[in-house]
């Protein structure tokens, strides 16, 4: 195993440990909004570690500079997506949670 | 104004060309040809599209440099610069959040910010909106001309355009020494506020 496949895999498991997170992020958050953060961002560096994983592991090449443009595309199209959906929440009447309105009621992420 | 239309719809063209030899990866006359036919098509149908307002200003810009004048426009080595402080930004960010998520008391407070931005163009503030919405812990809710309402997660991460900083190195890519970049934030933090 080279020094590439090493950095490689350091690279590919952060991205998939931030892969998880933003899963658990989706199941444990307490709405739309917060849940927006968790699946469309934690998300983007995740990607953008595994890919740079991949990237150092096939050297440099022609692959690895497409590679670099799925980089490139998910950095553009994901937040303009996140906005996307956000903003049609936000546009139908959909009101944030707020932690000062919850006094008195359930925690998040508490048993239901 | 139709010169520097006719100059943009060139430069387009090149720029889906070469976009579609780096993706094809085979140079013989095929495929090539197919590439010019693919590139042509995409700007045929972009035509109707790039008369309006966003792709306006941009042509203006075009115009602006025919005649020798110098417009605002981004400065390439700054952009470099930007990319890898946004890519820190994000690491940060993220570490936040992961932390939020997994910790068991869950320590989220989430708000809404708003703030009006003094930006030279379109560009600038599509790249400040797509640049928030990128850093985890905040969302791009909304951006109707020079004011933006924000989503943030936890009073961190709202700190990064609160204080100006995301702002400001934004106004940068344009500018050398931009003033007082965000004004008349107000925060919101519960339903009855809004």
């Amino acid at each position: 195993m080279g020094i590439s496949s090493i950095i490689a895999v350091i690279l590919i498991s952060l991205g998939t440990f931030f892969m998880a997170v933003g899963s658990i992020g989706l199941i444990r958050l307490p709405d739309f909004y917060s849940r927006a953060h968790a699946q469309g961002k934690v998300d983007t560096l995740a990607l953008i570690l595994i890919i740079l994983g991949l990237m150092v592991y096939e050297g440099f090449t022609l692959n690895s500079v497409k590679l670099l443009l799925i980089v490139v595309f998910v950095a553009l199209t994901n937040p303009t997506g996140t906005n996307a959906l956000t903003n049609a929440a936000y546009r139908f009447g959909l009101r944030p949670w707020f932690k000062r309105d919850q006094r008195g009621q359930k925690k998040p992420g508490g048993r239901k | 104004m139709k010169r520097a239309f006719t100059v943009h719809t060139v430069l387009q063209f090149i720029f889906l060309m070469v976009f579609w030899l780096l993706l094809s990866g085979h140079y013989d006359l095929f495929h090539i040809l197919m590439g010019v036919v693919s590139a042509l098509l995409v700007t045929a149908m972009n035509l109707r599209l790039r008369r309006f307002h966003f792709y306006r200003e941009e042509i203006q810009q075009v115009e602006a440099r025919l005649k020798r004048q110098f417009p605002v426009t981004l400065r390439p080595l700054r952009f470099l610069y930007y990319i890898v402080w946004l890519f820190w930004q994000i690491v940060v960010a993220s570490l936040q959040v992961a932390y939020a998520v997994l910790s068991p008391r869950m320590p989220i407070d989430p708000s809404l910010v708003i703030f009006k931005t003094r930006l030279p163009n379109t560009s600038a503030r599509v790249i400040l909106g797509n640049s928030i919405t990128l850093t985890p812990g905040t969302i791009t809710v909304q951006l109707r001309d020079d004011e933006f309402l924000v989503h943030a997660l936890m009073d961190v991460s709202a700190s990064g355009i609160l204080d100006g900083s995301l702002p400001g190195q934004v106004a940068r890519l344009y500018e050398k020494t931009p003033g007082q970049v965000v004004g008349n934030t107000t925060i919101i933090r519960s339903k009855r506020d809004m």
